[in-house]
Formats: structure tokens, C-alpha cells, sequence
């Protein structure tokens, strides 16, 4: 995936760089609205994250040179304050989405993922066994019957799925759940969430199919 | 003296005037009616004379009693005149210094207000940057991968507040400057709430509480459902963070002519009698703010300057009944 980011503060662009990079995106980044122009009009994107307020020039301007060039591209607006005007002016303009600084990083990265669900650009389904997890419609089925999961345990299985057959530990998941909830959960209470989860998914919750234990480790989602 | 000068230059033009009027009646009618025409010329001149100076008297009293408040003096009423026109001068001056004594004051007051806020805001900005200053150093020299896992947590925990901190701290003042952009439409209860709780979600599954809503499910308010959100967000997380786990926090909504009126209630242990009358003033924690609740005191802030910036009401009591902390907002229906 092949994120834009246009945004003239060099500690934010040098740190956002680095948390793409690490998600697996890669990273075209400019500070000004020409330089921007110039990349749109040149290569192609997946995304575009703009900054509002840029020393030259502004992220409308980008947005809407963005349309132009490639109107079904996702833009997200990073904007410095609450500012009612900018957001509704950019959503206005085409955006798909405003983030306000500060904004915790996680939380940035789901937001794109959203983004690009939307426009078509990654899954929306993901599956486990007879487990369906539709994102667009925010249902959960088992083998067809609805499962009816809470803000947390729906938040936890998108996070599951979303890395099958990949080791998660316990620290990923309390990370997970800060960037979501600004709450550090003990062990304790992670153990729980996982029993739940368990409880609703799984065929028999005693000998888990889909999300397995990792002795020691974390745990894994079934390919 | 300029008022003199042009004193004597009228009594001067009048003098001349009655002289004229006085040399054409000698000659055109008689001497006799010269002469009573002298002596009525002069009459005048001296009741005119008179009179100016009378009112010069006035007008240089008002000028110096003008004089005295520009020079802060603020104690000085204005003397009651009996001549008209200089009587009512001095009474619409009066009423202009009164009105200026005012602003004055109020200026005056919210200067000090507005420097004893960033004080404030300041100091309280101080004190977690002083904790993520004393952490770094611990995560610097932390042994292993554990260790310095749980400093920086609680470094990005110290952020966290700040952030929190900062960004309330705006709105709160754009609010009192009234340059928040607040559109008054009508808004459906249910939509806000659904609007305020999503954030909470995760949070209140965490906490293990239990959010009801019931009541009016069609009630609707004049107001702007994002602000309304907001507050009510913010008393809720309140409501959450004194509620222990397994409690609930009951939403109730009513809705007649009069009013839509909204009721938070936790199952909590309650509000602290001396911290009602001062629940909602910005950086009030508590007689009871512990290590856990460990909050800013502008959440609760916030909400109320957002409610009253829409027209509404807010007020915090205590159940009488099952105990628990309430929070009962109300839009009324239209401006009375």
C-alpha cells in the first residue's frame, strides 16, 4: 500500500514515516502543496494523509488536486485543532475521514485501514472456520447464526483476524486495547476477554479451534 | 481664557446692537426714547451678563468634575443643576461615566480571571510533565525488555493526560471566548447518545458496567448534537470512573412541552456533600481526588460550559433513593 503524507512538522513526518513503514506501507512524504501536486499528478497512491495547515499552501488545495487526479483515492485529514470549519470543509471537499492532532498513533492507522476498507482497496470479510466477520456491516456470524459480541470482544476478533496465522502476544493485545480505550488491562482481566471471546466463537470453548493458545508465548489465529 | 474672551466679545455685539437701536430711536423718534433705549440696552447687556457668567459657572463646575474622573477619581456623581440644558447634560454625562465605571470593571475582572486561569492551566500542565521528565530516566535505565516496557507505558499514560488536558483546555476556551461554533437544529436524543457512548464502549466493557438507556425514545431538543455528545461523554466517563465494577449508569430520558430532559445516574458511591456546590468548576477534583480518580477537574468543566453555550442546564445531586451520583440535564423547549 502506498501512502502520501503531506505534512510540514519533520518530527511528526519522521515518526509516521517509521510507524507506516513498520505496518507495511510504504511512505511518500512532502511538506508542500506543490510538491504534493507534483507527486499526485506523477505516481500513483492507495491513500493520502494531509495535513491542514502546511507552511505553503494548504491540504484543501492537495485534496482537491487529488480528486482530480484520482477521485476514488481515500484522503484523511490530520488537522492541529477541533476546528468545526476544517473538518466539515474537508469532508465537504471529498475526505474520507479527520483525525486531530494529537492523536495516538494506533488509532490513525485503524482509522486508514477503515479508509480503505471503504473504498474497496482491502477486505472487508475475514474468516476463521465457519467464523464470518463482516466489517462493513459490523456482523459477526458462526456458521451462519449471528453472534452477538461487545464493543471490547468485537474489537479483540477484528484484531485476531486481522493477523491470521501470526504469533500475538499479550502485550500486542493490551497495546491493542490502550490505543483503543486508553486502558491498560492486567493479565487477569485480558485472560477473561479471551475466555468470553472463546465462549461466543468457538464450537467448544474448551478445546479452542480458531484462536489457539500459544504456550508461554500469546496467541494464534488458524490460517 | 477663551470663554472669556468670547464673553466680552458678546457683550461687546450686544453693547453695539443696543447703541445702534439707542442712536436711531434719538434721532429718528425723540432723545427721551434715545434714552429709555439706552437704559433698557443696558438692562439687557447686564442680564446677559449675568446669565453667562451663571452658566460659565455651571459649565466650568461640570468641566472640572469631568476633569476629576478622568484623573481617577471613580466616586463622583454630578451635581444637580437647575438650569435645563446644563441639567441635562450633566445628567446623560453622569450615566456615561457610570456605564464606562462598568466596563472598566468588568475588564478589569475578567483580566484577573484570565490570568489566574493560565496560572492555572500552567500548573497543571507542570505537574505531569514533571513525571514524564522524572520517568525517562527509568526507562533509560531499565534492565530488561519488562521493565522498560512498563515505563514507557506509563510515560505514554502521563502523554495521554496531557493531550487530554491540552485539548479541553481549548475548547473550554473557546467556549468562553464564544468561538465555538455552536448550530442550534434539532436534535434527536437518541442519535446524540448513541454519539456519546461509542467512544465509551470498549472502556465501560473493561470496567464492567452496565449502560442503560430508556425513556422517550422519539424526544428531541433544540441544540448541536456534537457538543451535546461531547458533554455528555464527558459525564459519563465521569459517572464511570466512580463506579465500581459490575455497577451500572442508567440513562433516563423525558421529554414534554416544557423541556427534554436527560438523567445520568451511576451506582456509584455518590458526590462528597462539600464537593456539590463545586462539582463543575474547572480544576475542582474533590476533597476525595485519590491516586485513582486521578482527573483534571475540567472534564465536568467542559460539559457545562457546552450545555449552558446551547441554552441548557445542568445540575449534579445525589439519589435519595438507591444512592449513586445524578446528573440531570435539561433543553428546554423554546426560549421563554
Amino acid at each position: 500500500m502506498r501512502v502520501l503524507l503531506v505534512e510540514d512538522d519533520m518530527a511528526i513526518v519522521d515518526a509516521l514515516s517509521s510507524l507506516l513503514q513498520s505496518e507495511g506501507y510504504t511512505v511518500v512524504s512532502c511538506d508542500t502543496q506543490s510538491d504534493a501536486c507534483e507527486f499526485l499528478a506523477e505516481q500513483t497512491f492507495d491513500i493520502a494523509l494531509l495535513d491542514v495547515t502546511l507552511a505553503q499552501g494548504t491540504g484543501f488545495a492537495v485534496c482537491a488536486a487529488a480528486k482530480q487526479v484520482a477521485p476514488d483515492m481515500p484522503v484523511v485529514f490530520l488537522t492541529a485543532s477541533d476546528d468545526e470549519y476544517s473538518t466539515v470543509a474537508g469532508l465537504d471537499m471529498g475526505a474520507v475521514d479527520y483525525i486531530s492532532k494529537p492523536f495516538r498513533p494506533r488509532e490513525l492507522l485503524s482509522r486508514m485501514r477503515v479508509a480503505l476498507r471503504r473504498a474497496g482497496q482491502t477486505e472487508c470479510v475475514f474468516t476463521a472456520a465457519d467464523l464470518r466477520m463482516d466489517t462493513a456491516s459490523a456482523q459477526v456470524t458462526k456458521a451462519g447464526i449471528e453472534v452477538y459480541l461487545s464493543a471490547l470482544e468485537y474489537k479483540l476478533l477484528l484484531y485476531f483476524l486481522q493477523r491470521k496465522g501470526q504469533l500475538i502476544t499479550r502485550e500486542h493485545l493490551r497495546d491493542a486495547i490502550w490505543d483503543t480505550a486508553g486502558e491498560y488491562v492486567s493479565d487477569n482481566a485480558l485472560n477473561v476477554y479471551i475466555k468470553r471471546l472463546r465462549e461466543k466463537i468457538e464450537t467448544d470453548p474448551a478445546d479452542p479451534q480458531i484462536i489457539l493458545t500459544v504456550r508461554g508465548l500469546g496467541y494464534k489465529v488458524i490460517e | 481664557m477663551g470663554s472669556w474672551d468670547s464673553f466680552v466679545r458678546q457683550c461687546l455685539a450686544l453693547a453695539l446692537i443696543m447703541g445702534a437701536c439707542a442712536g436711531g430711536a434719538w434721532y429718528m423718534v425723540s432723545p427721551e426714547a434715545g434714552l429709555s433705549c439706552v437704559i433698557s440696552g443696558m438692562c439687557a447687556l447686564g442680564f446677559f451678563a449675568a446669565v453667562s457668567l451663571y452658566r460659565h459657572q455651571q459649565v466650568s463646575r461640570l468641566a472640572l468634575e469631568i476633569d476629576e474622573v478622568l484623573h481617577g477619581s471613580s466616586r463622583v456623581s454630578f451635581t444637580n443643576c437647575h438650569e435645563g440644558d446644563i441639567a441635562v447634560l450633566s445628567n446623560e454625562l453622569g450615566k456615561m461615566v457610570d456605564r464606562l465605571r462598568r466596563i472598566s470593571e468588568q475588564l478589569t475582572k475578567e483580566r484577573n480571571a484570565l490570568s489566574d486561569a493560565l496560572a492555572d492551566i500552567s500548573h497543571q500542565i507542570r505537574t505531569p510533565l514533571t513525571a514524564m521528565t522524572l520517568m525517562l530516566p527509568q526507562v533509560e535505565s531499565a534492565t530488561d525488555e519488562r521493565e522498560r516496557k512498563g515505563a514507557l507505558r506509563q510515560l505514554e499514560v502521563q502523554i495521554d493526560r496531557v493531550s487530554w488536558l491540552v485539548t479541553t483546555l481549548l475548547k473550554l476556551a473557546k467556549v468562553d471566548a464564544g468561538a465555538l461554533q455552536i448550530v442550534q437544529q434539532p436534535v434527536e436524543v437518541q442519535a446524540m447518545i448513541a454519539r456519546a457512548v461509542s467512544p465509551l464502549a470498549t472502556s465501560l466493557d473493561i470496567h464492567d458496567i452496565e449502560l442503560v438507556v430508556r425513556g422517550d425514545s422519539l424526544a428531541t431538543y433544540q441544540g448541536d448534537v456534537r457538543w451535546s455528545a461531547e458533554a455528555l461523554e464527558n459525564i459519563i466517563k465521569n459517572c464511570m470512573e466512580h463506579t465500581p465494577a459490575g455497577g451500572t449508569i442508567d440513562l433516563e430520558v423525558k421529554a414534554d412541552s416544557l423541556a427534554t430532559i436527560i438523567t445520568v445516574h451511576d451506582s456509584g458511591e455518590g458526590i462528597a456533600p462539600q464537593d456539590l456546590p463545586h462539582l463543575f468548576e474547572r480544576f475542582y477534583r474533590g476533597e476525595r481526588a485519590t491516586h485513582d480518580h486521578a482527573g483534571f477537574g475540567v472534564g465536568l468543566s467542559l460539559a457545562f460550559s457546552l450545555i449552558s453555550a446551547q441554552g441548557g442546564t445542568v445540575r449534579a445531586y445525589n439519589d435519595q433513593v438507591v444512592g449513586g451520583a445524578c446528573f440531570e440535564i435539561t433543553f428546554p423547549q423554546m426560549i421563554v
